[in-house]
């Protein structure tokens, strides 16, 4: 849990400037929507958050930190991407628990966390299939790795939109997990 | 062209012909029966001649009776091979070579594809494209230097290559190395960059995004790239030719044609019983791979 801070956060590629400069404030807990055109530089922008993108100039920090410098995975973010980057070959269970299972978290601490995450995002009877046995709205709903309370929570995904009754549920969804855990701008 | 009319949203009032379709696949169907019956019966004749003569007499084949057909079966040949200890040499040998290879080729390929496919260093597109082309460099040119090259490492550090079974082991992975790297690139390359994306921020270093993520994902790829080492290692002809004589060093198919074949007599019985049994293990490999293969390639593509 932490607030979000871009200063003048420019990216360049090349000779296209995607992003110049962005100045964002996002308070703790806070629940934030960037809209706008697509090729606008959203997603870029929570690259650069989650630490995907270099930065060309600028500062990000998380929590009072500048972490311009610092890899993705301390960061201690979470990220949905838009076609949800799910590991086609583990489960639903799996997949949530990989990167616990990379921090060595122990098992049953994993178990814990995975079953109140599926009982959360109502998903309890999907655990022990894999990615391709569910349908699209059944994928965006667990695709949000929230049981591992992450200090910020992008998602490119447009789950919101989508259709209204995922739309309704995912909003829900995200302002619980706002709530619990995180802020969390959506694009 | 059906489908062309189908869709053709200008012109809706067209009389379109339903069942165009199906005709066309019909003859589709036809045609490819036709061809792929050819093709099995063209690719299906050898090995069935060398199961009919693996089963004469040396008297039976030299006589001038019909070549397809056996009058007077016998396993005599499978006997005699198979209670050689010369044939089981070779067997073992060709044994050792393939899977040490397919090992090793494996080993170096995959990292080096992963790395040539994902981490974007300087010259990395150069380089892939240069472990293709050392691909396209025929063996038949290499065996001259890289004998040289042998001899003169022996009289160098007075390591003896030449004559060995495992100098095979370095010059094998030479043929697949390019092959299966290049293989492998492609399969990589196919993996949706958010994969690994979603593994960084996961906390995945490098290494376990290769074996935890990548190398599952890519099963079928890494299933067919050993499958060619395996075969082009276990079927190799020219190297094992050149840089192996002594008969307890020889591979298979070298082994087979040197001691089976003496001056102009040629034990036919027992080359077509050599090279089939040479040719069951290949086989047999590549139908349980096969299984596999199509099982990594369906699964979980069903619902429920």
């Amino acid at each position: 849990m932490a607030d979000v801070t871009l200063r003048k956060v420019i990216k360049r590629y090349d000779d296209v400037e995607a992003v110049r400069g962005i100045d964002l404030d996002i308070a703790d807990h806070e629940f934030v929507v960037l809209v706008g055109p697509s090729g606008c530089g959203k997603s870029t922008t929570l690259r650069m958050i989650a630490g995907l993108e270099d930065i060309t100039d600028g500062d990000i920090m998380i929590g009072g930190d500048v972490v311009n410098d610092v890899p993705p995975k301390d960061r201690d973010i979470a990220m949905v991407f838009q076609n949800y980057a799910l590991y086609p070959h583990m489960t639903v269970a799996e997949n949530m628990s990989f990167g616990l299972r990379l921090k060595r978290y122990p098992k049953a601490e994993i178990k814990t966390r995975i079953d109140e995450a599926a009982r959360m995002l109502d998903i309890v009877e999907l655990v022990d299939r894999k990615p391709k046995q569910l349908s699209g709205g059944q994928r965006s709903r667990w695709a949000a790795p929230l049981f591992e309370t992450p200090r910020f929570f992008c998602s490119t995904s447009r789950c919101p939109t989508s259709t209204p009754s995922s739309g309704s549920r995912c909003g829900s969804k995200s302002r619980r997990c706002t709530r619990r855990s995180a802020p969390r701008p959506f694009t | 062209m059906a489908s062309t009319v189908a869709i053709d949203k200008a012109a809706p009032t067209r009389n379109v012909k339903y069942g165009s379709m199906s005709r066309d696949r019909t003859w589709a169907l036809r045609w490819s029966y036709f061809f792929l019956t050819l093709f099995a019966i063209f690719s299906l004749v050898p090995p069935i001649y060398m199961l009919i003569t693996s089963l004469k007499t040396s008297a039976e084949i030299s006589a001038a009776t019909n070549p397809w057909w056996v009058f007077h079966p016998t396993l005599s040949n499978y006997v005699g091979l198979l209670t050689s200890n010369q044939f089981l040499t070779f067997f073992r040998n060709s044994a050792f070579v393939s899977i040490f290879v397919v090992t090793i080729t494996m080993l170096i390929s995959v990292p080096a594809a992963f790395a040539l496919a994902r981490m974007r260093f300087w010259g990395s597109a150069t380089l892939a494209t240069g472990v293709f082309l050392t691909y396209l460099i025929p063996d038949t040119l290499l065996f001259l230097p890289l004998f040289k090259m042998f001899a003169v490492f022996g009289d160098w550090t007075g390591i003896q290559l030449i004559n060995r079974w495992y100098v095979l082991l370095i010059v094998y992975p030479t043929l697949t190395v390019p092959f299966c790297t290049w293989i492998m690139i492609g399969y990589f390359a196919s993996i949706p960059k958010e994969l690994d994306e979603a593994a960084i921020i996961d906390g995945a270093s490098w290494f376990q995004t290769l074996t935890r993520i990548f190398i599952p994902v890519a099963m079928p790829g890494l299933i067919a790239a050993t499958i060619f080492a395996f075969t082009v290692s276990w079927a190799q002809f020219l190297y094992p030719l050149v840089f192996t004589t002594s008969t307890d060093q020889l591979v298979l198919p070298v082994g087979i044609i040197t001691s089976l074949i003496k001056g102009d007599v040629f034990n036919w019985g027992q080359i077509m019983t050599g090279a089939l049994l040479g040719a069951a293990p290949p086989l047999i490999i590549y139908a349980f791979l096969m299984d596999y293969y199509i099982a990594g390639l369906t699964a979980g593509a069903t619902k429920g």
